[in-house]
């Protein structure tokens, strides 16, 4: 137990000293910019006052490489959970279009990881959330705007929900990819975005996106919506995942108009192996158990063009239905 | 105007009345959540356009009709938009009476830290505004203006300005201290607070025959008629849907609805009614009503169902409690908190909107129905002991009575009776009779001043009988019954009275805007 304790106490010492060193080179300004970042690595955060003043000066000094001022930025996340005066400046650095992208960048991560528990954060959130909205008129990186999009938009913001709207209906005004777009409307329920994701869905720019707009609008009790997504999946052309996609979304939204559709899909001989796949455990899933005379035929008829068919993985997930599903009848 | 203009006309409208300060008109029917305008508008949209409007009052001055709605975004709203227009606009007030200023302070507690920029100098949201504010402001700045009329919220500001409440920023800290240092140092408020009361509008009375057809499920699946449920019986109804994601509207209604559950279960009136229906049949499907309501506290029983509209009848709910409701597409995209109380016949007679519910006001008011003479049984019950008090006062008491009556019948009538002095104990038994069963009505007002006026009068009658006191006492005691009587019942038929004044005040002023 003593040689467990002491090695124990050992590779802790051992830790601390590689940290302590890794510090060390980091702020030794002599060093590579190489050498300094995979020192970086090694850092953690600087919660020592002597540490954290020197990660504040690298932070803010303009003469000095944009990476390591980032990475210096990055190893005051704990500083910022208390310091007012820290969280308004990199505010204020945030909103700022001359602030180098790197370098926002870790500002964005620095303010996101203290929005829980940082109190100077919570109690500045309209300006943070100034500064995001400024983070998308004016950084010149799409993965920073694309990140301020999206933490607006888990707030449900206003602004970024218009400017996204915005960009669907315009895509030469996008400033986010049209399926992105969607995801983060998405958010927010009320953004009552399934007009445009309609219009979307009927004439998309990629599959991607279609797809996106369908898997959406699996939400919309409308009934256009829901009549689209059935035409979308009795399309015999239609790509096998937008197929299913609706065939999942319809099995919540509209169970029994669902049900036709999807045991002429699986009789059907013309139709692709995989979808009939995917469709039989979806069947698997659902909650209708009562047996009917007209359930029973489609029973039959379904375990015969199982068993008829070349398809080993229809055969093998048809078992696993009929193991899970014919037993349950009442 | 309609669901089609585009908002950049509104905006112009908006703007227009602003700048002309005569529109308030105009800006008092945008308040209004079922207008036309608002339907088939994103969320957002609807607020942009309602804080805008609501942010003008603050030029134009804000009448007493627009306060309701006013007051209404500061008590439970969660934008920080609508909230930060709407203290704005309350610096629109022109009246000498002052409104409470517990609703900024409730805005603030709101708010919390979901605050949010924002600027009124232009219509459409900005990266870089100009005139920037937040709703923190608005109210803190509203609370300057009140002055000595918001001394009682200085503990509260205190507590703020110490971020005892929530943390706050050191600019706000400052702002907070110079509110506390304005109201301090003005003149305390000696006028009255106005009386804040919903600006509910009474719902049109519609035939109550087609609504009691609509169909409905309920929280189990089971099928029934709007009828089988709320007709006979004295009913509590509000309007919520799951998805609503104000939790001082929607989640906040259904909890104080099992409040008032367990109220009235306490109170012995397990028998009312209560009954919560969807705003968004088509998503909250019964499942998911069991769970959510459930999850609040609320039981489900033979007397508590909460229901959705089947067949699409959700319109005719809407029309005839006049919803503060709209929609985009099938999505609820703006409503207010709203209860009603239905009685057996199914005509609303009291309604609770705008503002959170509070149940015991609504306990109050149901004990108060329930008093009142719209029970056949009470109403037999009331009449029943008023006529015993006067078939009393005829009943012969003395030899005057029996000469009074033969001449009154004729002497060959009557000549046959003679009087009896025993009868003095069946008019004793008749007194006694009469006496509990107003004791027992009065009881549950918990008024006995009455019953013991009466009670007097009826020992004085009897002793004079019995005691063979000087015919003038027994008028007197007979007097005394007939006044006190008609006393009672007038008392107890007040409350009815009452609620058909305000009623037809109501009708009127409706029909005076």
């Amino acid at each position: 137990m003593d040689s467990y304790k002491d090695s124990v106490k050992r590779s802790i010492k051992e830790n601390r000293d590689n940290t302590q060193k890794a510090i060390k080179d980091f702020f030794d300004r002599k060093k590579t910019e190489e050498v300094r970042l995979n020192a970086f690595k090694v850092c953690g955060t600087f919660n020592r006052e002597n540490e954290i003043q020197t990660a504040l000066e690298i932070a803010n000094d303009k003469g000095e490489k944009i990476s390591i001022r980032a990475a210096a930025m990055m190893g005051l996340v704990n500083y910022a959970k208390n310091s007012e005066s820290f969280v308004e400046d990199l505010i204020q650095k945030l909103g700022n279009a001359e602030t180098p992208e790197m370098l926002k960048s870790a500002i964005l991560s620095v303010l996101q990881a203290s929005t829980f528990g940082s109190a100077p954060l919570s109690s500045r959130m309209p300006s943070y959330n100034q500064a995001l909205r400024s983070v998308l008129e004016t950084s010149n990186s799409e993965e920073t705007r694309l990140r301020a999009a999206e933490y607006l938009a888990l707030k449900k913001d206003e602004y970024v929900q218009r400017k996204l709207m915005d960009g669907l209906s315009n895509p030469e005004k996008g400033m986010v990819p049209p399926e992105v777009a969607i995801q983060l409307l998405s958010y927010d329920l009320h953004s009552e975005v399934y007009l445009v994701l309609r219009k979307i869905a009927a004439n998309p720019p990629n599959l991607r996106t279609k797809k996106e707009a369908l898997r959406n609008l699996t939400h919309d009790t409308n009934p256009e919506s829901i009549g689209l997504l059935l035409k979308t999946f009795n399309d015999k052309a239609e790509n096998e995942e937008v197929r299913h996609l609706c065939a999942v979304g319809l099995q919540s939204l509209d169970p029994k108009l669902l049900q036709e559709s999807v045991k002429n899909a699986l009789l059907d001989k013309s139709e692709n192996v995989e979808l009939q796949v995917a469709l039989l455990n979806t069947l698997n899933y659902s909650a209708n158990t009562t047996l009917t005379d007209e359930d029973l035929g489609f029973q039959r008829k379904l375990q015969n063009f199982a068993n008829a068919s070349k398809s080993e993985k229809l055969k093998k997930t048809y078992q696993q239905y009929a193991d899970t599903k014919l037993k349950n009848f009442k | 105007m309609n669901r089609n203009t585009p908002e950049e006309d509104i905006a112009g409208e908006i703007d227009r009345a602003k700048a002309s300060k005569t529109g308030r008109d105009f800006l008092l029917k945008l308040l209004d959540k079922s207008q036309e305008i608002y339907a088939g508008r994103a969320s957002y949209q609807v607020d942009r356009i309602r804080g805008y409007a609501i942010a003008s009052f603050e030029v134009v001055g804000l009448s007493e009709l627009a306060l309701p709605h006013v007051l209404e975004e500061l008590d439970n709203g969660h934008s920080p938009y609508l909230i930060a227009a709407s203290a704005k606009a309350l610096r629109g007030w022109r009246s000498k009476d002052i409104f409470p200023s517990n609703f900024l302070i409730k805005a603030l507690t709101n708010i919390g830290h979901k605050d949010d920029c924002t600027s009124f100098e232009s219509y459409w949201p900005n990266a870089k505004p100009s005139g920037v504010t937040t709703a923190t402001r608005e109210i803190l700045l509203t609370l300057q203006w009140m002055g000595g009329r918001a001394k009682d919220s200085l503990v509260f500001l205190k507590r703020f300005r110490n971020g005892e409440i929530y943390s706050i920023s050191s600019e706000n800290r400052q702002l907070v201290q110079e509110t506390i240092d304005k109201i301090y140092h003005s003149n305390s408020f000696t006028g009255s607070c106005c009386q804040v009361v919903s600006s509910k509008q009474l719902p049109k009375y519609l035939t109550i025959k087609s609504l009691m057809e609509i169909k409905l499920q309920d929280q189990e699946g089971d099928i029934l008629r709007f009828k089988d449920f709320f007709a006979g019986h004295l009913t509590v109804v509000v309007f919520f849907y799951t998805r609503c994601d104000n939790p001082n509207r929607c989640s906040l209604t259904i909890s104080k609805l099992a409040q008032i559950q367990t109220s009235l279960s306490n109170k012995g009136l397990s028998r009312v009614r209560l009954a919560a229906i969807t705003y968004d049949p088509s998503y909250d499907i019964n499942t998911r009503l069991k769970e959510y309501t459930l999850n609040r506290g609320l039981i489900h029983n033979d007397n508590c169902k909460v229901l959705r509209t089947l067949e699409h009848r959700q319109n005719q709910i809407a029309d005839f409690f006049n919803l503060q409701v709209n929609y985009r597409d099938t999505v609820v995209n703006h409503h207010s908190i709203e209860l009603f109380i239905i009685n057996s016949n199914g005509y609303v007679i009291q309604s609770f909107t705008q503002f959170e519910i509070n149940s015991e006001d609504v306990v109050n008011a149901i004990e108060k129905c329930h008093l009142n003479f719209s029970n056949r049984s009470n109403y037999i019950s009331h009449f029943a002991n008023g006529a015993i008090s006067y078939l009393m006062l005829l009943f012969p008491k003395c030899p005057l009575c029996w000469a009074t009556y033969m001449s009154a019948l004729g002497l060959s009538g009557v000549s046959w009776l003679n009087y009896d002095p025993n009868l003095i104990w069946v008019l004793s038994a008749f007194a006694a009779i009469n006496m509990a069963l107003i004791f027992f009505r009065l009881r549950s007002q918990k008024s006995y001043a009455l019953f013991f006026i009466l009670l007097a009068s009826y020992l004085l009658l009897i002793g004079s009988i019995v005691f063979g006191l000087p015919v003038m006492w027994r008028y007197i005691a007979s007097g005394l019954i007939a006044i006190f009587t008609f006393w009672y019942i007038l008392a107890v038929q007040t409350v009815w009275l009452e609620e058909q004044w305000d009623k037809l005040k109501l009708r009127l002023l409706n029909y005076r805007t």
